[in-house]
């Protein structure tokens, strides 16, 4: 009979004891290796002007020895599809930079395709040029009005 | 004295082995009457969703079949198709075309409800939307786990689920043969037809509950992984000792996207002060899903698999292949800035214990090893039911009117083998040991205080 009375007390265990995910599971399994790329451009970019634009790889804070086949895919708008490709030019400090001058005012995609080994990483930067329409900022601020929602709507999941 | 003490002893050793059958046969009995209607209830929904591709081939065989072309539209186009005609949905998923007559599928959610938009790739339109939820073989699904009844549900599928394990195991010590020699095959491997209708009511059920309850164990044991409370649990205890699946795949957070949290910080602007100095708050856009295509690819993953749309700031895209083959699984996170995959779990990543529930789930579903796994699969369905049926059967003709027809309650002492075995399975499966508790309380307190109960279950 002692065992009976133990038995709500084992089980509270169980239940209590086995719930949560732990954070760190993921060190029991293959893991990738990780190169880290940033594409840093000036704050501000005026039209006609060729800004500095550059890239920039790491793997576990060092800046990345290796040497990177990188291609910038330059677009204005919603015109991916005309967009030209540069390749980058490979600075002395080891730093992929893009030449490129803005044509006119407006809002800009960078995109760097990066190949290191078979790490393929293709971020797309947004650059704005110059003055604004009216019109662009209504539409960036409504894309980060969607983007905000989305955040505090879908913190439930899992 | 040797002589005359010997009888008294093997008739008390016989009365208490009596006894024991006793108190078996009410466990038996009980959670045989009490889980019989969901064991049925399991075995048809999970003998329709065996039948799911076959199934669906045939439903939506108007949305599923396309004409292939010379020329192809990208998975973007084919989702600004899918938003210009749903242009309240948010896309959640897509999914690539996996032949060339079959056709891309795009997963929006609208007012809460998820759908999927049929879509063919040549030509870029629509053939389809249906909503996930009404889809017939979802419906079973949702029987077969949950009942309809959501997280209640769950648990009581779990819980009919584990008290069939004990139905197993007092059933192989009932029906356990008592005789010596070749004739104890007769009632337990062959029934015994001709030699009247009590014993062949029982040989009805015992026989076929014999064969039977081998396949039965493999679906509950393969089963209850993915439930909800012990099936979590064992998940979780597992990936956190690193012997079962990866985190993400079953239970466990994904990695998130590296958010270079300057550019993306909102813009401190109110009304008054437009303009807003948009123009330093430079910020990486989101890949397109045509490059999360383009990468599955480079990684070598064939089609066949869903691609979940990140739908936070730090989420990742997602891309997971559950196909017939536990072989074949893939979950990939996809940093949605970058491309850079965050993660890789690909089968062969699985550890020993993951390995053996990936394959232990796709037998249960029956895509592991094709047709015939499928009519393996269908025929244990049909036993279960059958020997359900007969169980029942089997107590009616043995019943006693306004009576249970349990045999007569052995005493504390005796019960206590029985118990401990029953306790570790409550321990192991706590809806079983919280349902032990219940009874086991009515069984003691209830019954013998109230003499109409004390009657009927024969106490």
């Amino acid at each position: 009979m002692r065992l009976i009375k133990f038995t709500p007390l084992l089980l509270t265990f169980f239940l209590l004891a086995a719930c949560s995910a732990d954070p760190e599971a993921a060190d029991h399994f293959a893991k990738r290796e990780e190169v880290k790329v940033n594409i840093e451009a000036p704050e501000s970019i005026e039209a006609d002007s060729s800004p500095k634009i550059d890239v920039k790889l790491s793997h576990d804070g060092q800046a990345l020895e290796e040497e990177a086949s990188v291609n910038f895919l330059v677009w204005k708008d919603e015109n991916k599809a005309d967009a030209e490709e540069i390749p980058a030019s490979l600075d002395a400090d080891g730093t992929y930079h893009l030449v490129y001058t803005f044509p006119s005012d407006g809002v800009y995609f960078v995109k760097a395709d990066v190949k290191v080994d078979n790490i393929h990483l293709m971020p797309t930067k947004q650059i704005r040029v110059g003055e604004l329409t009216q019109e662009e900022i209504e539409k960036i601020e409504q894309e980060q009005e969607q983007k905000k929602q989305n955040d505090s709507g879908s913190h439930h999941h899992h | 004295m040797e002589a005359q003490k010997e009888p008294s002893v093997s008739k008390k050793k016989q009365q208490k082995r009596r006894s024991l059958y006793q108190s078996v046969w009410r466990w038996h009995f009980y959670a045989g009457l009490i889980i019989m209607p969901f064991l049925i209830i399991l075995a048809i929904t999970g003998g329709v969703y065996l039948f799911k591709p076959q199934i669906e081939a045939a439903l939506y065989k108007d949305y599923y079949e396309v004409t292939p072309q010379t020329t192809i539209t990208t998975p973007s186009e084919q989702i600004n198709t899918v938003e210009a005609v749903n242009p309240n949905a948010a896309v959640t998923s897509y999914r690539p075309s996996d032949s060339p007559d079959r056709s891309a599928e795009v997963g929006i959610t609208e007012d809460g409800k998820a759908y999927t938009v049929y879509v063919d790739p040549y030509e870029n339109v629509i053939l389809g939307k249906l909503e996930d939820s009404f889809k017939l073989v979802n419906v079973f699904e949702k029987i077969h786990g949950e009942l309809l009844m959501g997280t209640f549900g769950d648990r009581v599928v779990e819980w009919a689920a584990c008290w069939a394990l004990i139905l197993i195991i007092t059933g192989v010590y009932l029906g356990w043969p008592k005789m010596k020699g070749k004739s104890k095959i007769f009632g337990v491997l062959i029934p015994r037809l001709n030699k009247g209708k009590k014993l062949r009511a029982r040989d009805l059920h015992v026989v076929p509950a014999f064969w039977i309850s081998l396949g039965l164990l493999f679906l509950i044991l393969t089963g209850l992984p993915w439930s909800g409370l012990w099936g979590n649990n064992f998940q979780t205890i597992t990936t956190n000792a690193g012997v079962g699946y990866p985190p993400s795949v079953w239970v466990g957070d994904a990695p998130a996207s590296d958010v270079k949290t300057k550019e993306i910080a909102d813009v401190p602007w109110s009304a008054e002060n437009l303009p807003v100095p948009i123009s330093t708050n430079q910020q990486y856009t989101q890949l397109s899903v045509d490059d999360v295509v383009s990468i599955a690819d480079e990684e070598g993953v064939k089609p066949g698999y869903n691609i979940m749309i990140p739908q936070t700031q730090d989420g990742v895209f997602t891309l997971s292949a559950f196909p017939p083959n536990a072989r074949d699984e893939v979950t990939m996170h996809i940093d949605q800035y970058t491309g850079a995959v965050l993660a890789d779990y690909r089968y062969d990543n699985y550890h020993t214990l993951g390995k053996v529930i990936a394959y232990g789930i796709t037998i249960h579903k029956g895509t592991e090893f094709g047709i015939w796994n499928q009519i393996i699969g269908l025929l244990v369905l049909i036993g279960i039911i059958g020997i359900a049926v007969s169980g029942f059967i089997l107590w009616l003709s043995r019943k006693p009117e306004g009576k249970l027809g349990s045999p007569k309650a052995p005493s504390d002492k005796v019960m206590k083998g029985v118990i401990v075995l029953i306790i570790i399975l409550g321990i192991i499966f706590p809806l079983v040991g919280i349902s032990i508790i219940v009874v086991w309380l009515f069984d003691r307190f209830v019954i013998p205080r109230v003499p109409a109960l004390k009657r009927f279950f024969n106490a």
